[in-house]
């Protein structure tokens, strides 16, 4: 048998993690590097054997679990997850190296990498899963560290903000629960025995069963996304937990839900998916200029940036129900595109808060003459997200709008609005930070006390460490930017195959957006 | 007619379990009245001794070749009578691996009648689990209830516990009263108390209110429900519960959460889904009833409570309320799940009632809510191991809360009873909310100062402290009870089989589908 290399990703932080629980403080942390980085690795390894043409599942494997309940150990790994696997496997390495306050705690420091590689285990256990109860198995696995690490180690409302989390994400996940047992027992007559295999279930779920099945997974996948209005719980989540958690939460955790639409939701279920896209299309684009909006007047700006990812994924949302090709192939990319970018503007926001000692936008001015390199750094990673050719973001989001044009030019035309108020509150942000005029020296905001760290202001710009920390993402915003072919070329035969045959039966041919070969 | 019958060698080794823990039971008594009183910590031994000899007896009997049947079909030993029996074991042997420093630290002296007790009570579970006459169903009954309400009331000078015993003697009587009825009328019906015969009847015979039969057998199922229902306490026969299992010593609780209730489901899986099952259509509207506002109420009364202890209570009524759907269901694939929902409701439920029990002071202080406030950064084992236990009764992946929830739903489902996995489904969405408060207060909440002995007279009028010196009572609330071995061996048993049934289920299930009749 071969070497199970999708096991090896889940299972290495898995156990890592747990024997992490058990260490001090410092080997805690170079412990928790070390497994994290050996995760990259062993994703690096998988992309690098993937053959880039094929569609189906590769390096799958099969193990019986429990016997009787058509439960079984399958993983796979195709051209839609294999990108979020290396973003989760990256972001995990990136937000353990940015974790060096948690490092300092000597009691819980442990614990707390524990839970992290804990996190990072479970979103590589969704992506790889293709049997519908281990993926469920690894939903709620995410859920138990994401609780303990927004409510053990995050800000000041940290608790209120842990409980709203698990009660959103835990209503949603538990209907995906019975949603599971029922999707098996109604495609069991059609396939012929009682199974929860993807693969096998394709094609096979009655279409009078379809309609409450796809609510019960919706439900549990727009809460994780979020899809408004179901993104209640996300700012304050964001905003309490600390920076690193932050950034596996937005730039991982999040791509979960939408990885869930496109892999169950729609091939599972087409004809309800056909019927429910409508509304979800005009969900998505309330929540895109909603939370834009939302994001143009916060102060707090880790806030702002809560606000903006929602903003962000509600494209990602638009390019799936738009239910073609493009949009498909637009949302995974734009996927990774995000994680990487909301990732690397939550660790600057990270970087500035520490810094200046303050969130609040309106007490802040002027740090660009003091921090030239974090002003660099944090205008890159703006640009990025506000889609500027060149950089990442544009070829996704540029797809993903493309497709929804193609379904129903009003969705393309009030989707594409969003650039407008995304220019607007992240140039708000970096104006008001970076430059004018410092601003006078007992600025007292009304709540100001509530995002005020105790850390006072230190005028240090960026060093090594944190460099090393960014520079990685900021060059894959370049490289994707310039060079986005490969990433298409992978995804496009696994969307087609997968995702594109159940729910059109004809599948319609693709245009070549990319011209790579 | 006359009664023939010679009891067979092979009669009692059908039996061994039973008579493992009732010898273990009265060589603790005599043990207890010859040796001095600093060893009587050790008599907790014998009884363990007991547990195991029992539990090879399963093993043996799991392998045993022949009829099941023993004692012209008044016990049995076939797979679900041993299944269940291995439960009540388990049950037991945790019970008592963390009595020991527990009846120490409340002062109680008389160790050797405690452990007889509780090896008697198990023996009651064991033998109405192996009943399959109603006769013996009663007697093990009442042989598990008798020591419990002494056991219930093992608190010297403890109002509390007194209460519990007294509250659970009147109202478990009571119960006993209806189901001896119900067993009359049933018999006066079919003219059986044999099981097996009862469902010849039954099976053989239209049952309709005009035949002559049709009232009695309609009355007695009905009695025969209520006094069940109370034994497994399902709403609405669950007033006790609280009370008893809150004033009840921590051992004594964990083990009737458990034992009773595992008892108690043998017996109903035996008389309803086996003896009645012919007549189901007649039932099974009743069950499913009791199974949805069980699992609702019993659910939304465990989330107003601020007491860890009696939160537990009514978290182990909602157990009950998703157990049910087992027996509502009432195909073999509802009892498999039954089955090995017990198994893993034993060891996350002694789990639970094991910590709380550890971190417990004199007279039942320090099982409010507020008390578990920081326990993350005092006692960082025992917060950990808590959660473990909570998320698992949750029903989180990974532990045996999320296949003993799985299986009871999908066994819902492919039943046809597809509501009763809606409504547990929204039952347990209710469950998350205070399970995860509990570990809020451990990890999220700093820890309060410790409290002052004012405080702590002030602040707790309803716990009697009369007799016990004010400083000494201080000196017990205040600092941390040390860990006892028998509690860190149980915790640990019960963390390992927590996880083992979540991790690795199938042997488990295969088990639990044998002892359903399943292949």
């Amino acid at each position: 048998m071969a070497f199970p290399i999708l096991s090896a990703i889940i299972f290495v932080p898995l156990v890592g993690g747990v024997i992490a629980a058990f260490l001090p403080r410092q080997a805690a942390w170079a412990w928790a590097g070390a497994v994290a980085l050996a995760d990259l690795v062993l994703t690096i390894v998988a992309a690098l054997q993937f053959s880039r043409g094929a569609g189906g599942f590769q390096f799958a494997e099969h193990q019986p679990w429990i016997p009787g309940l058509g439960l079984d150990y399958s993983l796979g790994l195709d051209g839609i997850s294999l990108f979020l696997v290396i973003l989760s496997a990256l972001l995990g390495v990136v937000t353990i190296a940015a974790s060096a306050p948690q490092a300092r705690d000597p009691r819980r420091a442990g614990t707390y990498f524990a839970l992290m590689l804990l996190l990072v285990a479970g979103i590589q256990g969704v992506f790889l899963a293709t049997n519908v109860f281990l993926f469920y198995v690894f939903w709620e696995i995410m859920l138990v560290p994401a609780y303990l690490l927004i409510g053990t180690f995050g800000g000041p409302r940290r608790a209120a903000a842990a409980i709203k989390f698990v009660i959103y994400t835990a209503v949603g996940s538990l209907l995906m629960l019975a949603g599971v047992i029922g999707l098996g027992a109604a495609a069991s007559n059609s396939v012929g025995h009682y199974t929860l295999d993807l693969p096998a279930l394709l094609g096979h779920v009655p279409a009078s069963a379809q309609g409450v099945l796809f609510l019960a997974f919706f439900a549990a996948f727009a809460v994780k996304a979020p899809l408004f209005p179901f993104h209640a719980w996300l700012p304050d989540a964001y905003t309490e937990a600390p920076v690193p958690v932050t950034v596996l939460l937005a730039g991982a955790m999040s791509k979960t839900g939408a990885y869930g639409f496109i892999r169950f939701c729609l091939p599972l279920f087409p004809n309800a998916a056909r019927q429910a896209a409508p509304i979800i299309e005009t969900l998505a684009v309330i929540g895109i200029l909603y939370c834009a909006v939302q994001a143009l007047v916060q102060t707090d700006f880790k806030r702002l940036l809560a606000y903006s990812s929602v903003s962000h994924m509600g494209v990602i949302l638009l390019g799936i129900f738009a239910l073609n090709a493009q949009g498909l192939d637009g949302a995974v990319l734009q996927m990774v595109n995000h994680g990487i970018t909301t990732g690397a503007l939550f660790l600057i926001a990270g970087l500035i808060a520490t810094r200046a000692g303050t969130r609040d936008i309106r007490a802040l001015g002027g740090l660009a003459v003091r921090l030239p390199l974090l002003t660099a750094v944090f205008c890159i990673a703006a640009l990025s997200s506000l889609g500027l050719p060149g950089l990442n973001s544009f070829a996704g989001e540029f797809l993903a709008l493309l497709g929804a044009f193609r379904a129903n030019i009003a969705f393309g035309v009030l989707g594409t609005l969003v650039v407008i108020p995304a220019a607007w509150y992240l140039l708000r942000f970096f104006q008001g930070v970076m430059e004018g005029p410092k601003p006078s020296p007992a600025p007292a905001p009304a709540d100001g006390a509530e995002v005020t760290l105790p850390r006072p202001p230190v005028a240090r710009d960026l060093g090594v460490g944190d460099l090393a920390i960014l520079v990685p993402l900021l060059a894959l915003m370049v490289l994707i930017g310039i060079f986005p072919a490969p990433l298409p070329d992978r995804i496009e035969p696994a969307v087609t195959q997968n995702v594109m045959t159940t729910l059109h039966p004809a599948p319609p041919a693709l245009p070549h957006v990319f011209d790579h070969r | 007619m006359a009664f023939t019958y010679a009891i067979s060698s092979g009669d009692w080794a059908r039996i061994t379990p039973e008579l493992a823990l009732l010898v273990a039971a009265l060589l603790v008594m005599l043990v207890d009245a010859v040796i001095p009183a600093r060893l009587r910590g050790a008599l907790v031994l014998i009884g363990l001794l007991g547990v195991l000899a029992a539990l090879a007896s399963v093993v043996t009997l799991y392998n045993a070749t022949g009829s099941p049947g023993a004692f012209g079909g008044m016990v049995t030993s076939d797979p679900l009578a041993l299944l269940t029996t291995l439960i009540i074991l388990a049950a037991t042997g945790l019970a008592l691996l963390l009595s020991p420093g527990y009846i120490e630290r409340q002062g109680t002296r008389q160790q050797g009648e405690f452990y007889a007790l509780v090896l008697l009570a198990a023996t009651g579970m064991v033998l109405m689990a192996a009943a399959t006459n109603l006769m013996i169903v009663f007697l093990g009954l009442e042989l598990l209830s008798l020591p419990l309400y002494v056991l219930c009331a093992f608190a010297p000078g403890q109002q509390r516990a007194q209460e519990a015993g007294m509250k659970y003697f009147l109202l478990s009587s009571f119960a006993s009263g209806f189901l001896l009825y119900g067993m009359a009328l049933v018999y006066g019906a079919t003219g059986a108390t044999n099981l097996g015969d009862i469902r010849h009847f039954v099976a053989t015979h239209a049952l309709n209110p005009a035949t002559s039969f049709g009232p009695f057998l309609i009355g007695g199922m009905a009695l025969l429900a209520v006094g069940l229902a109370f034994k497994v306490s399902a709403i609405p026969f669950h007033a006790w519960t609280p009370d008893v299992y809150q004033g009840a010593p921590t051992p004594v609780t964990a083990l009737m959460s458990v034992g009773t209730k595992t008892a108690a489901f043998a017996a109903l899986a035996r008389i309803f889904v086996g003896a009645l099952g012919p007549v189901m259509p007649q039932w099974q509207g009743i069950m499913i009833a009791l199974a949805v506002i069980t699992m609702l109420g019993g659910n939304i009364l465990a989330a107003t409570q601020t007491n860890v202890k009696r939160m537990l209570a009514y978290s182990s009524i909602a157990h009950a309320g998703y157990l049910l759907i087992g027996i509502a269901v009432g195909t073999p694939l509802g009892l498999a799940a039954l089955f090995y929902y017990l198994a893993a409701y034993a060891v996350m439920n002694l789990g639970a009632f094991g910590v709380v029990l550890v971190l417990e002071r004199v007279a039942g202080l320090g099982t409010h809510l507020d008390d578990y406030r920081g326990l993350a950064a005092r006692r960082p084992g025992l917060a950990a191991v808590l959660a473990v236990f909570l998320f698992a009764l949750a029903g989180i992946p990974g532990t045996a809360g999320f296949v003993a929830k799985y299986t009871m739903f999908y066994a819902a489902v492919v039943g046809g009873q597809a509501e009763l996995t809606i409504i547990g489904v929204i039952a347990s969405m209710i469950g998350f909310y205070y399970y995860l408060r509990v570990i809020w207060a451990m990890y999220f909440v700093p820890a309060p100062d410790m409290p002052t002995a004012e405080v702590l007279a002030a602040g707790t009028p309803s716990v009697s402290l009369a007799g016990l010196n004010a400083a000494v009572v201080t000196k017990l609330a205040t600092t941390a009870p040390p860990l006892a071995v028998g509690a860190v061996v149980a915790l640990a048993l019960a963390l390992i089989g927590t996880f083992a049934l979540g991790i690795i289920p199938a042997p488990l299930i295969t088990l639990a589908r044998q002892a359903a009749g399943l292949p």
